[in-house]
């Protein structure tokens, strides 16, 4: 019973697998919150794989449209964070800087975890599926600050 | 000696000037604009510059109020749809407190709104109008 246990707490753990408990930890790091949570609901760092992240902290000056730039010691510390906590891309399948992802919420098991889950209305109100905690009537925002995304 | 008598006679007259909201944290921030700008501050002129359609930066945000709102005692938006607390110093007490955090915000916004830079004439009227409201 117990190594049944173990085993499934340790596949629980594994993120970006479509499982129930979709558990991605709060970002204790207080800048790295502020910083990264002004805008929208500071993104976890297993959200993404490394690569994205530091395509995303090479590119604040023009983040999706808005300048999020910051100055160079704490973009270089929030990019030491997100390199730590987040899994390394897989290095079987190379994909080029251009093509590596930096939307969630474009990533396929994003998408399927969404599909058919999501009206019309439901984005209407968010505004947009990065908008997914407070207010948006999708998580909640306790949740969403505990890295916690099940349904 | 004119040069220490101008900035002093300037903090005299900022804490006179705007009603009673400011602590030391806004007024230190304010006067480090103030010696750096031309004029005097001028609620009215940062009035305006708050409520102005630009039209030269980012075609999505043409004026502060895009996501302040038109009301400074109002909570806004910022485009992904998170809550932006009221700029209004009488509304949100730690606003203007904290010389990095503002500056780190005129610059982007600026940018965003106009297509440059603040110039601390225009930082200094913004902030005289948010904290006289
Ligand atoms: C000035 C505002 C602002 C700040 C600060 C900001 N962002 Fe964003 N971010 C945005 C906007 C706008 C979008 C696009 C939202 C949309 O169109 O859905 C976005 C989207 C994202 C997305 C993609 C969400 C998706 O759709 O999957 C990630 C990831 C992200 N930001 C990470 C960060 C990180 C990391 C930081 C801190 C270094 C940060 N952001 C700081 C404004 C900001
Ligand atoms: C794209 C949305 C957006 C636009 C447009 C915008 N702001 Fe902001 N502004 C924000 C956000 C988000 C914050 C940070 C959140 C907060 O302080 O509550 C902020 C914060 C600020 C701050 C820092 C406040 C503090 O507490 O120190 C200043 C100053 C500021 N904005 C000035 C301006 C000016 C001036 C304009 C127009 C030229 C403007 N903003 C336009 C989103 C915006």
């Amino acid at each position: 019973m117990k190594k049944i246990l173990i085993i499934a707490t340790l596949i629980a753990l594994q993120p970006g697998l479509a499982l129930a408990g979709k558990n991605y930890g709060r970002i204790n790091d207080e800048v790295v919150r502020n910083e990264c949570g002004a805008c929208h609901l500071a993104f976890q760092p297993r959200l993404l794989r490394s690569n994205s992240w530091e395509k995303i902290m090479a590119g604040l000056d023009d983040h999706f449209g808005e300048d999020a730039s910051l100055d160079p010691e704490v973009t270089s510390y929030i990019a030491d964070y997100f390199a730590k906590k987040s899994r390394k891309s897989s290095s079987r399948r190379r994909v080029t800087w251009e093509n590596v992802p930096i939307r969630i919420t474009k990533l396929r098991w994003f998408l399927k975890e969404h599909r058919g889950e999501v009206s019309r209305a439901a984005i209407k109100k968010a505004g947009t599926m990065a908008n997914c905690g407070a207010g948006s009537g999708c998580h909640s925002a306790k949740d969403v600050a505990r890295g916690y995304y099940d349904d | 000696m004119r040069t220490l008598i101008i900035p002093l006679a300037a903090t005299i007259l900022l804490s006179a000037t705007l009603p009673g909201v400011a602590g030391p944290a806004q007024d230190e921030i304010l006067k480090h604009f103030q010696e750096q700008a031309k004029m005097e501050f001028s609620v009215e002129r940062g009035q305006e510059l708050f409520t102005k359609s630009y039209g030269t930066g980012k075609p999505k945000t043409p004026s502060c109020t895009t996501c302040h709102t038109k009301s400074p005692l109002k909570s806004g938006k910022t485009r992904v749809g998170k809550v932006i607390a009221p700029m209004a110093l009488s509304r949100t007490k730690d606003r203007y407190s904290d010389l990095k955090k503002v500056e780190k915000w005129f610059r982007r916004n600026c940018k965003g709104v106009i297509g440059r830079e603040c110039t601390p004439q225009e930082k200094v009227d913004f902030l005289a109008f948010m904290i006289s409201k």
